[in-house]
């Protein structure tokens, strides 16, 4: 049994407002191994992108890791020091975002920006790093590279927006690319084009890849294995195959149910009813038994533990026994 | 820049016609061109046979009660310092039909689901559900025949997208209402719709029955869209037609068929002329070389 890449165990992340302490991480845990696509899946506010920023520790200032570990291969990265962290960030570890004006500086041109980065994480001088930077923009198929260095960002499409981001995060080779909703901002058809790169640099590359998204389509068509998250918790977890086709958790089940599909045709769709939990005062017992329409007696007074059924899959529910 | 170029399909009563195309396709302006929120440079927009565009502002402003728009983004569309009651009365009280106010108020927000303690709130204490659920009502207050939906779930998560195709579905059958559903989100579309019209770069490159259009897609853009579409069933084999190229800018659409850059079947004659809309089978049009 190789050992992951990534071991994330018992998480707990709070958040100082106003209104009172945010829960918004309530023991989260999973691994990544390596060249694995783990998808994280889950809604508004269920904690996906929290759980990313808290890998690389960079939740907002109001934010407090309480609890848990973040295992990158045996070190744990919450011992580290913020500069050992930033030599980590886009050098073993690279991000990227949902939308690439945000990641990208407008008045300078793509080509500068990637060559800086070069520079600094590699250590190279800058002519170097340029050349690198050409090697860069055709691992993601960028059409006619040395052009399109001179370009600046409001004069490539969205999709070729998100190419240098992925070009950027990927110059330092890294063991791992946590890519948070890297497709929501851009066209399908383009959106079918950055997964099939992204697929073939995780295969050519060994690239672990950890996908934040909300979309079940995506994670069915590139994922190799799942978590489902919900109000702060994985609530089902295992080989992309088994939560989608045979889901345990009543929130996985709802969820895939919801979505529309050739199916579900001029029907209605199930829903699931109500709204995500306050997670300031959050509910006793499992979080999502307000919702759950099988719920028990127990399941008001007593969090269900992580129950791993087989080698592929573990939930997190009453109604599930070992 | 030709945002839409000689756009043409009809709508039945009691239909949902579904709008698809990616950003730029022109079909969000084509929505407000139809309410006239955007002033079309020409054409006509028959509506129960009289053309919107040749009324006057009196006229117009009678008529406009018929036609109704939901927009993708409550938060953007809801004014923030109105409260839910104000939001649903302003159709109301804009067109003078202030009788019976208040239940005219209950009546609507019941409509979409939502009872009586939400008419005191204001936008931002609600969901974007609930926002969008405000946005329904306000766009029914008027009792109209034809709503035109611009994205009205993209924003939403998936489990309170389908509170709101439910409600919609509902509403369509109870009040016999007409859509123009426009989205570039497939599955929904097929979902919701009865006839579609698929957009590219300023043209409607196909329309039909959704379920030809889906089953037998003419167009190759048709079929590339629908095939970029990720589903969430792995056991799903599909031959995946992945384009090459970006979108063209609409300010300098290629010369010829509009796809012809990225078309895996373009001929020489794409290049040099645009293909006309032709009916190829029962109701199913396409405008392609291929085809004609």
């Amino acid at each position: 049994m190789t050992s992951p890449l990534l071991s994330v165990e018992d998480l707990r992340v709070h958040f100082d407002t106003y209104e009172g302490v945010v829960k918004a991480l309530d023991g989260v845990g999973f691994e990544i191994l390596d060249g694995e696509m783990f998808g994280l899946v889950g809604e508004t506010g269920c904690g996906k992108t929290i759980t990313a920023l808290s890998i690389i520790r960079l939740i907002p200032e109001n934010g407090r890791i309480i609890e848990g570990k973040i295992l990158f291969r045996t070190e744990n990265l919450l011992d580290r020091t913020e500069e050992e962290m930033r030599r980590l960030r886009g050098g073993k570890i690279s991000m990227i975002f949902q939308d690439p004006t945000v990641s990208l500086n407008p008045v300078f041109t793509v080509g500068q920006q990637i060559t800086d980065v070069i520079a600094v994480h590699q250590h190279v001088e800058r002519k170097e790093a340029a050349e690198r930077a050409v090697e860069a923009f055709k691992l993601v198929a960028l059409a006619d590279p040395e052009k399109t260095l001179k370009l600046y960002p409001h004069e490539l499409s969205g999709g070729m927006q998100q190419r240098v981001i992925i070009a950027m995060a990927l110059s330092s080779n890294p063991d791992m690319l946590i890519a948070d909703e890297p497709t929501s901002s851009v066209d399908v058809t383009i959106q079918a084009q950055l997964l099939k790169r992204l697929l073939e640099i995780k295969s050519s590359e060994n690239l672990a890849i950890l996908l934040i998204t909300h979309n079940m389509g995506i994670v069915a068509e590139t994922c190799d294995k799942v978590g489902v998250m919900y109000a702060g918790n994985v609530v089902e977890m295992g080989a992309m195959r088994g939560v989608l086709k045979n889901p345990l958790h009543p929130y996985t089940k709802g969820l895939l149910e919801a979505i529309p599909k050739p199916q579900t045709r001029a029907k209605r769709l199930p829903i699931v009813k109500g709204t995500i939990p306050d997670l300031i005062n959050r509910p006793r017992g499992c979080a999502f038994h307000p919702r759950c329409p099988y719920t028990m007696e127990i399941c008001r007074d007593e969090k269900p533990a992580t129950v791993e059924i087989d080698q592929d899959k573990c939930v997190a529910c009453h109604l599930v026994k070992r | 820049m030709r945002a839409v170029d000689g756009v043409s399909f009809s709508i039945g009563e009691g239909e949902v016609f579904g709008l698809v195309g990616e950003s730029g396709c022109g079909k969000t302006t084509l929505g407000r061109c139809i309410l006239r929120l955007i002033e079309p440079d020409a054409g006509r927009i028959l509506y129960d046979g009289t053309d919107l565009l040749k009324l006057n502002k009196r006229e117009l402003k009678k008529t406009r009660q018929h036609l109704q728009i939901v927009f993708q983004n409550p938060l953007s569309s809801l004014d923030a310092r109105m409260s839910v009651r104000r939001l649903v009365a302003e159709p109301l009280v804009a067109h003078g039909q202030t009788q019976q106010l208040g239940r005219r108020i209950l009546q609507l927000l019941e409509l979409v689901g939502m009872g009586e303690e939400f008419a005191w709130r204001y936008p931002h204490e609600l969901s974007g559900g609930q926002n969008q659920r405000v946005a329904i009502a306000r766009a029914l207050a008027l009792d109209p025949r034809f709503v035109v939906l611009d994205e009205p779930t993209s924003a939403l998560d998936v489990s309170v997208q389908a509170q709101i195709l439910n409600l919609l579905q509902d509403l369509q059958d109870r009040l016999g209402l007409s859509y123009l559903f426009i989205s570039h989100d497939l599955n929904v579309v097929q979902h919701i719709s009865n006839r579609v019209g698929v957009m590219y770069l300023g043209k409607v490159v196909e329309t039909g029955d959704l379920h030809e259009v889906w089953e037998k897609p003419l167009h190759p853009y048709t079929e590339a869209l629908l095939s970029s579409v990720p589903m969430p069933d792995p056991d799903l084999k599909r031959e995946r037609k992945v384009l090459s190229g970006e979108v063209p800018s609409p300010v300098n659409p290629p010369p010829g068929c509009r796809f012809s850059p990225r078309c895996a079947c373009v001929m020489d004659i794409c290049k040099r002329s645009e293909p006309q809309m032709t009916e190829v089978a029962t109701n199913h049009y396409v405008a392609c070389h291929l085809h004609t």
